[in-house]
């Protein structure tokens, strides 16, 4: 069943030429096709009340304890749908962006589904390793064969950043592997053994640490962000809505699922680093974007500040905090998925992304405009869109924690209105710019942008589902230090509970 | 040497005689294609008495040479390899037209092959230094190799003749040092067998130190790595396949045993300047890549750098148990992914009337021929150890070894050495993806490079045949 979710994608992009062939559009369907049927595969599965909604074990390389070891639990199913959803948004807006390579292009699309997919499910360290480098080869080559002007570049950054960082992790990994092996006599990567070690405290925050650093880079952490701008904005927007809303979830993923259950003592030391780190983020990304004329290069800024909450969020390490960067990350995907699409969108009608040659777009294209509009309250977090209820959680949560850094954070709210609204103001009012005749909407862009639209406004007014999802899996990181050091972290989490959020 | 001996020998005997019996066919009559077939007719045979001649338990023949799995497992990686250099080299000279007097290059190769076997089962230095200097001379030769049979006068035989020249030279001062050091061991310990050394010594320190000067000459060690590039250059490209794969990993091999025998790392002094020249390697070498314009000299390099990762391993024997394993399987993805390269090398650059090496030549590859290109790919990424390819299954093992012997600096080393390293992996991928040049073609022999990124690919998901096949020393 698990093998399956990650099988249709790499079956579909192995068919993408013989789809091609059968006719013009052929590979644009068969990755709909491939991604709902992923889509059925997710549907019927709940929670049965054990840890793992499902799990799979196969022998891979038993001569090292590697073995095959996917399960699926709230988080990774949340994760799942994202990934599923934003990969058929891709799709459909590569429709017409995408003319060139069509079938290839598809064919790597599918393949970074795949890994993403595979980087979910993964419990296994060597496995989680394995999707975690494979994920980025196809992103790589879509940046770098459909991107803009300066593709090589950004892909070349973005590469070296991401595997570099990810070698660190092997370290570590292997570090944990070897530890295993002293204490029990057999080598063993998988997930469940490597949670029962004892470690010293020098080498578990060493080992954090590798780990630390490769989800940091991909998260992206201040000041391990550099490659992000580029990336996104060299990317063609598939890659681009890719990018920010899926593979940025694997770092945060990765520290919820692996870090932090693995090193809770270490973490814990070292959460008022990350914290920092996470709030220094906010800021910085703020800062930045404002300053930026290029709005894609604009909205790739925001990320880093929206992904600095989230770190915040997940380095509270308390329930409500916790939840809140899950519901962030989630808004994150959706919302700026969605600028990226508006910003592809204005591309392709204005051939510039330039904030001081656009102008004035609410008269020419009011629905587009709308729906800019939307996008960019939910990206400085109005009241109502997820993105809201993501930062207060995480705002709340972290209060608890320390309230000086909070409100440091909570002023990246200020820097989040100020970045948005010019945006909004920069492309949307003022003077209209001459332009040959750009239609608005068509029905296929109505759909996607109607589709975020209406997921944000949904997960903002009735957030409960996704935290009912993640509740379980949340509870067992933040019970990881209970097993260990007896301490009662999870108070917090039941007052929570108590008011009914 | 009693029958059991000369059981285990056969293999070596049968390349001996494959060696001469080719000579002879080429004396008698004249026919390229003739001595490539007995060419690699001898070396299927030796392949195959292998799994019939290799002792059960691990047994002297001589004090020379130790047959054991470690030979066993290196003897076939180097057979194959030859075998696919053999092939290469067929293409090679075909596209020369014909006229090329080739037979006498696959006497060379065999005699090669001969003395990688030598070094894979030595356990003595004269062992060690017939092995290194049958491969070497036979390299020389080959360098300078008369290929496509034009007149003197033509520029490709010149680079060709000025490399062999050069090989000549450094390789032989190398062989002093060698010869030097060992001299001195000898002197000290009065014995020539691979063992510990005893512990009061005087002159063997100095003899370490000259006989670790002569094998990095030999594996291209920074700093002892200057005529590698050049030789890469100049040599016809099979030859650059042999020398930058087997005269390599079958020096490895035998330096490998010394250290284990020779428990060579608990002397003080020797490890740091092993690691030194590690890390160097790993430095140097994958930033004198980052510029290159020249496809063979950049792997020239980029195997400079892998000679370093290679060189992690040896500081992890006796620390780590996994460290001989290690070392058997990067040498193995060394090696496909290396053959691999050069491989395409001859189909991509060598297709046209003139031999062009430069990097532009893999231009539009991807879309012009897709298979070639996705085999590229394959090669390049397992160059830069992604998984999913050997390569990755190599580095893998070399990171084991290294966090089991806890050998964190040079590790810290190599991950900044292979992020460098991708740089300019990822370039030739991006130059792949961009135009095609004006003249380009693609000739020569596809399948082979099929066949080498399909094994990539193929042990890279499931290691596990190669894995649980491993020598132990």
């Amino acid at each position: 069943m698990l093998i399956w979710l990650l099988l249709v994608p790499v079956l579909a992009a192995v068919l993408m030429p013989v789809a091609e062939g059968w006719r013009r559009d052929g590979s644009r369907w068969l990755s709909l096709v491939a991604l709902g049927l992923q889509a059925l595969l997710l549907l019927p599965l709940g929670s049965d009340g054990g840890t793992w909604w499902l799990e799979s074990r196969t022998d891979w390389l038993p001569l090292l304890g590697i073995g095959w070891h996917l399960g699926l639990d709230g988080l990774s199913y949340l994760l799942l749908w994202l990934t599923v959803a934003l990969g058929i948004v891709s799709v459909l807006i590569s429709w017409r962006e995408i003319r060139q390579r069509v079938a290839f292009f598809h064919c790597n699309l599918l393949l970074s589904v795949a890994g993403i997919v595979g980087v979910f499910l993964a419990l296994d360290l060597f496995l989680f390793f394995v999707f975690w480098e494979l994920m980025l080869i196809p992103m790589v080559l879509l940046i770098a064969i459909w991107g803009h002007d300066n593709r090589h570049y950004a892909a070349t950054k973005f590469f070296i950043f991401t595997q570099a960082s990810s070698l660190l992790m092997l370290i570590a990994i292997l570090g944990l592997a070897f530890a295993h092996r002293a204490q029990t006599g057999v080598i063993s990567f998988d997930r469940d053994d490597l949670l029962q070690l004892q470690l010293s405290p020098v080498l578990a925050h060493w080992l954090m640490l590798g780990f630390f650093v490769a989800f940091a880079v991909k998260l992206p952490m201040v000041p391990l962000h550099t490659w992000l701008p580029d990336a996104h904005t060299e990317a063609p927007t598939a890659g681009s809505v890719m990018l920010a809303a899926i593979l940025l979830k694997t770092g945060a993923y990765g520290l919820l699922r692996f870090s932090l259950p693995l090193f809770p003592e270490a973490s814990a030391a070292f959460a008022p680093v990350a914290m920092t780190l996470g709030v220094l983020g906010i800021l910085y990304g703020a800062k930045l974007a404002f300053a930026q004329h290029d709005m894609k290069r604009l909205v790739a800024y925001t990320s880093v500040s929206h992904m600095g909450f989230v770190l915040l969020g997940i380095y509270a390490l308390n329930g409500m905090a916790l939840q809140g960067a899950v519901m962030q990350m989630l808004a994150h995907g959706f919302s700026t998925a969605a600028l990226f699409i508006v910003v592809g969108m204005l591309y392709e009608r204005w051939h510039t992304r330039d904030l001081r040659q656009l102008g004035g777009l609410w008269t020419r294209l009011p629905r587009l405009s709308g729906f800019t509009m939307l996008f960019a309250l939910a990206s400085l977090g109005l009241p109502g869109l997820a993105n809201f209820v993501a930062e207060f959680l995480i705002l709340a949560g972290a209060f608890q924690r320390t309230w000086p850094l909070t409100a440091v954070a909570a002023l990246g709210l200020v820097g989040a209105a100020l970045y948005s609204l010019l945006l909004v103001q920069r492309s949307l009012w003022g003077a209209a710019k001459p332009a040959a005749g750009a239609p608005d909407c068509s029905r296929r862009e109505w759909l996607v942008l109607g589709a975020l639209a209406l997921a944000l406004v949904w997960f903002g007014l009735h957030p409960q589902p996704v935290l009912e999802l993640v509740r379980e899996p949340l509870l067992r990181v933040l019970d990881a230090p209970l097993a260990h050091s007896g301490v009662e972290l999870s108070s917090s989490w039941l007052s929570l509970r108590g008011r009914g959020l | 040497m009693d029958a059991a001996g000369l059981k285990a020998l056969t293999p070596l005997l049968l390349l001996a005689l494959c060696a001469v019996g080719t000579m002879l066919l080429a004396g008698f009559r004249r026919n390229g294609r003739l001595a490539f077939y007995s060419y690699q007719g001898g070396l299927l045979l030796a392949l195959l008495s292998l799994t019939w001649a290799l002792p059960e338990r691990s047994l002297e023949v001589t004090p020379l040479l130790r047959m054991d799995a470690f030979f066993g497992y290196f003897a076939v990686l180097f057979i194959l390899s030859a075998m696919a250099i053999g092939l290469m080299a067929a293409g090679h000279f075909r596209r020369g037209g014909g006229r090329a007097r080739v037979e006498e290059s696959y006497v060379l190769l065999a005699i090669c092959l001969l003395g990688a076997l030598v070094l894979a089962g030595a356990q003595h230095f004269a062992a060690l230094f017939i092995g290194l200097e049958l491969m070497s001379v036979a390299s020389f030769v080959l360098v300078a190799y008369p290929c496509g049979g034009r007149p003197v006068e033509d520029g490709v035989q010149g680079n060709s003749l000025e490399a062999g020249l050069k090989y000549l030279l450094l390789s032989s001062a190398a062989s002093a040092f060698l010869l030097f050091g060992i001299g001195c061991i000898y002197l000290d310990t009065g014995s020539l067998a691979f063992a510990p050394l005893p512990p009061a010594t005087t002159l063997s320190l100095p003899g370490l130190a000259l006989l670790l000067i002569g094998v990095a000459f030999k594996l291209a060690l920074v700093p002892f790595h200057f005529w590698s590039p050049d030789i890469y250059e100049g040599a016809p490209t099979p030859v650059a396949a042999l020398v930058a794969t087997l005269s390599k990993t079958a020096l490895f091999a035998a330096v490998l045993r010394y250290v284990w025998y020779g428990a060579l790392l608990e002397l003080p002094g020797l490890a740091t300047a092993v690691a030194v020249l590690a890390a160097l390697s790993m430095l140097i070498g994958n930033l004198l890549a980052l510029r290159q314009r020249h496809i063979k000299r950049l792997l020239a390099y980029s195997s400079i750098a892998h000679l370093g990762y290679l060189l992690v391993v040896l500081l992890a024997v006796g620390h780590a148990g996994l460290a001989i394993d290690a070392a058997a399987v990067y040498v193995l993805a060394y090696s496909v992914t290396t053959l691999g390269a050069f491989a395409l090398v001859g189909c991509v650059c060598e297709a046209g009337a003139e031999a062009d090496y430069r990097l532009e030549v893999f231009g539009g590859l991807l879309w012009r021929a897709p298979c070639l290109g996705a085999s590229l790919i394959l090669v390049l990424l397992s160059l830069a150890g992604i998984p999913l390819t050997l390569g990755f299954i190599g580095k893998f093992y070399i990171f084991a070894a290294g966090v089991e012997a806890g050998l964190w600096w040079l590790l810290g080393v190599l991950v900044v050495g292979s992020a460098i390293g991708l740089y300019y992996y990822l370039r030739i991928v991006l130059i792949m993806l961009g135009p095609a040049p004006e003249a380009g073609g693609i000739g020569g022999r596809r399948w082979l490079v099929y066949g080498l990124a399909l094994l990539l690919v193929l042990l890279g998901v499931y290691p596990l045949p190669v894995l649980s096949w491993l020598p132990v020393l």
